[in-house]
């Protein structure tokens, strides 16, 4: 008898690995899969495109095509890239399981199991082995639609990056179901149990997840679960993964494409203007000359509570926990060729008085309306509304608790009347210590850079986004408008401690404009800290809470390596358990 | 080579229970370097579940199985390497070459590719499959995906080859070929247990017979014991053609000195009977007498069924493996 080799530590090939890519390459199949799948693909993607067109021209003044105008390409391209990722993603879910479910049941079917499990191959070997297999191919279907992402990317609208971060989202997918199609293959008996197993996993993951979503609000606002983080269930749903992977839904333009709808469901946008929200109460409405307010609030899983503040149909909201102390949350209107201005906001339940000072005459004094709050379902914070008129300009809100002790102040900026008109600017919230009077400002306020920065590409949208902040404190949200056409003018909104703000608009004629904006802080402490904040130039770069995708791919990948060591388990030999029977055996 | 007196395989005690239906049930067996063992018994007997222990696919509820040494159940890795196992089922795959097939499972006996290289070819002409190394595992005929499957149980080169019902559905001539190869590799110093259900398919080729029987090894010895065991019994068939009498007919056999075994199932009885002649047409009479139609009577030829009859005594046998 001849002694086995000596074994070696070197690399060979799993021969199970091997195997199947030769079996599975010599059969026709695989190539006819990849040209259907592939002719699928190019199909959607030129039907996108004939449709993105249609929506162009009827969205364009004067029915215009999109050529010369690189935001119409850019939305284009958007539409395209949406379509073509979500397609994708939809065919790897439908192919995937045939792909991987054969894997192992077929060895039992046709008895060459056994005949594996006695040789010297470890199970994790043979469950690892078709598992790669299957993966190969599924990356090989990603990897030849990659040519036709090109198309897309070409038009603009979407950056390599997205794309990217899309195709991460689709390969974790596929992983996780050929390691679930693999591993139900190791337990069934027929490739057919575990063909229907895998589909219907498939489905839930898609589909179903969209109903816990749903169910999980509904728990939420019937008071049944509690919290303001977002659902589980978001993290769950691969359209929803997909849609945060690709960016933001509206970088180049306004054509809706599939993603929009699972956009509903991932609330890290900015509240208001992108993303999920709840629709608001509204609070208050007022009249004044031809402009008619209103004030609105609601509940954001992400963000607190949001006040808005609205003058004929223009306008926006703060965000923020004002249930806490020494947070005032409000809205301000800007004011008027009239002088009136009103600002709109909570404040926690303790504040009992608000005192305004104005530039000119006494401080008025406001109480809140905490009977309006409860009316509007808000139980922990009170509103508040101050008018002012003519030159009596707000500078300081105050407000006092039940022994006139002050909880917080706030300091109100003047909101001169911009250029499109019609703008409602949000004024940051400024948590204030207990006890501890403001700062005396020893600084004038900076004016506001009437155009901070400028373009001589034609913006269409109005943009407001916070500056990402990845250094402690301080805390305080930025925000840079930018205000419609014809002239570009970015106005950055600052605290007083934060003196310094650099803007400055980057435009690309393929890719979307981008807004970096530097924030330089000199005075308090931290002595400098500089953030960047980057993100498509005319909408909410996404908030900086835990991203969807990530969270779902690691989900997934983890989820994986469960399923490959269960299946190893379950092909190990010898074992005691019931052994399978042949069951047509006469 | 191991010591001669030494056994390559060794089955101490075991038994295997698939929830209530006790598959091998105390089973003591011993195979000696060097022999071709034949286990018979019917479908059920519990052939399949003791080749599947030592081939290290299934672990016994109780009691130990050794090869060359090894624990079948704890070593199952060190047993692998000196075992080769040939199922009843082919096991093949269809989109793959003769030689593909053999190479693939060298792998994964973790055989480096140069030892490869020779030992296929080697494999291939020891079962007369040279001229075929090319061909698709698919075009092969029965006999020949046999001797294949054989080839693929010989690839890591193993001391002891278990063989499940390897003459099942061959015909004769693929049979006597694959008796010649038993004994080629007999020749080669291997040792073989095979399993079969008819017994003149293992009384030519086997040193030694197992008889195998609910889990339980009923008789061993050569194949000459064994056939003597049997006796001059003859076994018969009576094949009624009155519905239900088959609980008479079989009082009848029963009660009659000549038979030694009696099995009744559906419209057919077997029998062994240790007389002559007259005493058949004895116990024809007395069922005819006894109102029972009769559409058969005849003599059969002494095979595995009859053994068990005549060891038995009728004991049913569950179906299914």
């Amino acid at each position: 008898m001849t002694d086995p080799a000596p074994v070696r530590r070197r690399f060979v090939m799993n021969p199970v690995l091997a195997r199947e890519i030769k079996e599975r390459m010599r059969s026709p199949r695989a190539t006819m899969i990849l040209v259907v799948y592939l002719a699928l693909l190019a199909g959607v993607l030129y039907l996108s495109y004939r449709l993105g067109l249609l929506t162009l021209r009827a969205q364009m003044f004067g029915g215009g095509g999109f050529i010369g105008n690189s935001m119409s390409a850019a939305a284009l391209g958007r539409l395209m890239f949406e379509v073509l990722i979500i397609f994708l993603l939809g065919l790897i879910a439908f192919i995937a399981p045939g792909a991987s479910t054969g894997a192992i049941s077929g060895e039992r079917e046709r008895g060459t199991l056994q005949l594996l499990q006695i040789t010297l191959l470890r199970p994790s070997s043979i469950v690892l082995g078709k598992l790669a297999a299957s993966l190969g191919f599924l990356l090989l279907l990603l990897v030849a639609s990659l040519p036709l992402f090109t198309v897309a990317l070409i038009l603009g609208g979407v950056t390599p990056g997205h794309a990217f971060r899309g195709l991460l989202v689709v390969t974790a997918l596929a992983i996780f179901l050929a390691a679930l199609g693999t591993y139900l293959s190791s337990i069934a008996r027929r490739t057919l149990h575990a063909t229907i197993g895998t589909y219907a996993v498939t489905f839930l993951l898609l589909f179903g997840t969209v109903l816990t979503y749903g169910a999980e609000r509904i728990a939420r606002s019937s008071g049944f679960l509690t919290g303001t983080e977002r659902p589980v269930s978001t993290y769950l749903n691969p359209f929803a993964a997909l849609a945060d992977a690709v960016g933001d839904p509206s970088a180049g333009g306004f054509i809706p494409s599939p993603l929009t709808m699972a956009r509903q469901i991932i609330p890290s946008f900015i509240p208001g203007i992108g993303g999920f929200s709840e629709p608001p109460v509204v609070v208050a409405t007022a009249e004044e000359g031809d402009v008619a307010w209103q004030l609105t609030a609601r509940n954001e899983p992400q963000a607190g509570i949001c006040v808005g503040l609205q003058a004929n149909n223009f306008g926006s909201e703060a965000c923020g926990m004002p249930q806490e102390k020494g947070q005032i949350l409000l809205a301000q209107s800007p004011s008027g060729d009239g002088g009136s201005q009103i600002i709109f906001g909570a404040v926690s339940r303790d504040t009992r008085k608000l005192v305004v000072d104005l530039s000119e005459g006494r401080p008025i004094e406001v109480k809140p309306l905490t009977e309006e709050a409860e009316d509007a379902g808000f139980d922990d914070i009170s509103f508040f509304v101050v008018t002012t008129t003519g030159d009596q300009r707000p500078t300081t809100l105050t407000a006092l608790d039940k022994d006139d002790k002050e909880i917080a102040s706030h300091p109100i900026h003047d909101m001169p009347m911009m250029p499109g008109g019609g703008m409602v600017d949000i004024g940051p919230p400024i948590p204030v210590p207990l006890g501890t009077p403001p700062p005396p400002d020893p600084r004038p306020l900076p004016a506001p850079d009437p155009a901070g920065a400028a373009s001589d590409l034609p913006l269409m949208a109005p943009a407001s986004f916070p500056v990402a902040q990845d250094s402690g404190p301080p805390q305080h949200p930025v925000t840079a408008d930018i205000m419609p056409a014809p002239d570009v003018m970015a106005e950055i909104v600052t605290d007083p401690v934060l003196p310094e703000v650099k803007a400055e608009i980057v435009t690309d004629p393929v890719f979307p404009p981008e807004v970096k904006a530097e924030l330089v802080v000199t005075d308090p402490v931290p002595p400098r800290a500089a953030v960047e904040a980057q993100g498509p130039g005319m909408f909410p770069v996404r908030d900086p809470s835990t991203p969807v995708w990530v969270v779902h791919c690691l989900i997934l990948v983890s989820a994986s390596v469960v399923l490959v060591a269960a299946g190893s388990y379950q092909l190990r030999r010898p074992r005691t358990e019931f052994k399978f029977r042949a069951r047509s055996r006469t | 080579m191991p010591e001669p007196v030494e056994p390559v395989i060794t089955i101490t005690a075991m038994s295997k229970l698939y929830g209530a239906t006790k598959a091998v049930d105390e089973m003591d067996l011993e195979v000696p370097a060097g022999a071709v063992y034949g286990l018979i018994g019917p479908n059920g007997a519990g052939k399949t579940t003791t080749f599947s222990i030592l081939a290290t696919l299934l672990a016994p509820t109780s009691g130990v199985a050794h090869v060359c040494g090894f624990d079948a159940t704890n070593e199952p890795y060190e047993v692998r390497r000196v075992l080769g196992y040939m199922p009843d089922a082919f096991g093949l795959y269809d989109d793959i070459r003769v030689t593909e097939y053999l190479n693939f499972f060298a792998s994964a006996y973790r055989q480096p590719p140069a030892q490869r290289r020779s030992v296929v070819p080697d494999l291939l002409e020891l079962v007369d499959l040279g001229h075929k190394a090319d061909e698709y595992v698919e075009s092969l005929s029965r006999g020949m995906k046999q001797r294949l499957g054989l080839a693929r149980a010989l690839i890591h080169d193993p001391q002891v080859l278990i063989l499940d019902e390897p003459a099942s559905g061959l015909d004769p001539r693929a049979r006597q070929e694959f008796r010649e190869l038993v004994l080629e590799l007999q020749r080669m110093g291997k040792t073989l247990v095979i399993s079969s259900h008819i017994l003149p398919e293992l009384q030519q080729m086997c040193t030694h017979i197992g008889v195998l029987e609910a889990g339980r090894l009923l008789a061993e010895g050569s194949p000459d014991d064994i056939l003597s065991k049997i006796g001059q019994g003859r076994a018969y068939r009576l094949r009624l053609a009155s519905p239900g009498a088959q609980a008479q007919a079989l009082e009848i056999l029963e009660r009659s000195d000549a038979v030694s075994g009696a099995l009744c199932e559906g419209a057919e009885c077997h029998f062994v009977l240790a007389g002559g002649e007259d005493q058949a047409a004895g116990i024809l009479s007395e069922v005819i007498g006894a109102g029972i139609l009769v559409s058969e009577f005849a003599e059969t030829k002494t095979d595995l069924e009859d053994l068990f009859l005549k060891i038995t005594r009728g004991v049913e046998v569950e179906p299914g493996d």
